[in-house]
């Protein structure tokens, strides 16, 4: 479990009927960490079992007065969501700092930026950066017209460096052209459903864009597939953890008392990667690099799954 | 002074460029800046390989290095869309000083295809530990890799004077001893490249800090 930053809530704007802003101050008022633009906090929304949900921060993150985040209401999800959007100004909120895995690449000549609905979030914090340091960018947002959180906001803040879409489609009509005309040293981000990221990934990719110019944030993670009961093996400890078919690898390890750390439980941040020793992977996360995946070495349990009956795991 | 110190069997743990065979990946379009006629030579017969419907831009430079040359090679690469592949072919002072002018502008190694011409063009590409660089991409930029074979004896090198931090191109072999245009200092010239400066460090030979 990772340390606790005690916040409380400050101030709930609705941005759109089923997305709220939160504005997060420290508890004890003092000064907040800063943070690279397009990180993200996590908010422990149950604390048995510990559960936390990471979110964008949406300001630049430069010595910030205020943590806020853009909180999507998810229905059916596991409860985070429905957690936060009961808070209210005053009310507590233990969260874990701030951590990069989405900032702007340093000394790319131009910033590129692709954001698909709740996906604007860390966009935001990128398009406030530039704003600040005088990064050249262009941001192109799609979302449906009923719900575009932050859409006046970024047309004041970005001018006519933002191309607001009402669709996907007309973001392509856009997008695709441009992927052909960016100068040299460009850096493309994308932030979005796992839809507009492989659209992005591969216009790119046909676009012949080298493979480091392109930076992906998912939020949830396309690790759909089938979901076979298999059995884990802990080598070090000599026991047998039986996988059903509806849980999650991390889910029977902690029913079976094995303390693996764990924060977003989507395949996301990678707090949770352990050792494989034996036995194929079907790798579901966005977090181990193609080699790494390659390698056999690692699984994110909080996703991936046995490829075979049987998985051998360090513990 | 010779190889005694660095045996060719330690270069590999030293930064000094080495070089495979380039070959010609994909791309929306090429870049090709030649040094010399020999340059010229390799970057066409690359060049042959590509699909004819790429856009393909040229320009030929002599074997040297200069102001003008770096202005141009950076006026060039500047006009380049992402999706483009640069290749540079010369001596290898010419293509790393190019290659650095370029990765200023923002282009990333596996967006360049550097050939020294130096070497033969036609062998493999060298099997076996692929070192890793620490922007974590293999090699430099095709072409140019942490294995194969580096410009040995006598070649033009650009060296980096530690004592007045001026470089400057000079005639040697590495482990040789030069004499700095700027400050004087006899430098020895050095099994460490810097690929920003595109030049070997030239450290003052009366300094035995080496062993």
């Amino acid at each position: 479990m990772s340390a606790s930053l005690p916040l409380a809530v400050a101030q709930v704007t609705p941005l759109a009927a089923d997305v709220r802003q939160l504005t997060l101050v420290a508890r004890d008022g003092g000064p907040l960490p800063s943070h690279p633009p397009g990180s993200h906090l996590g908010l422990r929304w149950r604390r048995e079992p510990d559960r936390v949900n990471s979110y964008s921060l949406t300001g630049d993150g430069d010595a910030p007065a205020a943590y806020t985040v853009s909180v999507l209401r998810v229905p059916g999800g596991s409860g985070g969501s429905a957690w936060v959007h009961q808070l209210r100004a005053g009310d507590p909120v233990d969260a874990v700092a701030p951590r990069s895995t989405f900032a702007p690449a340093a000394k790319a000549r131009r910033h590129l930026l692709v954001a698909g609905g709740i996906g604007i979030t860390p966009l935001l914090s990128h398009a406030r950066w530039h704003r600040r340091w005088g990064g050249d960018f262009t941001l192109y947002y799609a979302s449906r017209p009923e719900r575009a959180p932050h859409l006046e906001e970024l047309r004041s803040l970005c001018g006519p460096r933002l191309r607001a879409y009402p669709g996907r489609d007309a973001l392509w009509a856009d997008l695709g052209p441009a992927l052909r005309r960016q100068p040299l040293g460009t850096q493309l981000y994308v932030c979005g459903p796992a839809g507009l990221i492989e659209a992005v990934t591969a216009a790119a990719k046909s676009a012949h864009w080298a493979g480091s110019r392109l930076r992906c944030e998912a939020f949830g993670v396309s690790a759909d597939g089938p979901r076979v009961p298999f059995r884990a093996s802990l080598v070090l400890t000599g026991r047998q953890v039986a996988v059903a078919a509806g849980e999650t690898l991390l889910e029977a390890l902690e029913r079976d008392g094995v303390a693996v750390p764990s924060q977003c439980r989507g395949g996301v941040c990678g707090e949770c990667r352990t050792p494989v020793s034996a036995g194929p992977v079907d790798h579901r996360d966005l977090v181990l690099s193609a080699q790494e995946k390659a390698s056999g070495q690692w699984i994110m349990p909080c996703v991936s799954r046995a490829a075979g009956d049987e998985l051998e795991l360090s513990l | 002074m010779t190889n005694a110190v660095h045996g060719d069997g330690r270069l590999r743990w030293t930064s000094v460029p080495r070089w495979t065979a380039a070959e010609l990946p994909a791309a929306a379009s090429y870049l090709a800046c030649c040094f010399g006629d020999a340059g010229q030579q390799r970057a066409g017969d690359l060049l042959a390989t590509a699909d004819p419907g790429v856009p393909v831009r040229t320009a030929v430079f002599a074997a040297g290095w200069d102001a003008a040359t770096a202005a141009e090679v950076g006026r060039l690469v500047g006009d380049c869309y992402a999706g483009v592949r640069i290749i540079l072919a010369g001596p290898e002072s010419a293509v790393m000083s190019a290659a650095a002018v370029a990765r200023g502008l923002g282009a990333a190694g596996e967006e360049l295809v550097l050939v020294a011409t130096e070497l033969p063009g036609g062998g493999a590409p060298a099997k076996g530990e692929h070192d890793t660089g620490r922007d974590g991409t293999v090699g430099h930029g095709t072409g140019e890799h942490g294995t194969g074979e580096h410009v040995a004896g006598r070649a033009g090198r650009r060296v980096f004077c530690a004592a007045c931090r001026q470089s400057f191109p000079a005639e040697a072999a590495l482990g040789d001893v030069v004499t700095c245009p700027g400050c004087a200092a006899g430098l020895i010239v050095d099994y460490r490249f810097s690929r920003p400066h595109a030049a070997y460090f030239g450290w003052p030979a009366g300094l035995d800090l080496h062993r």
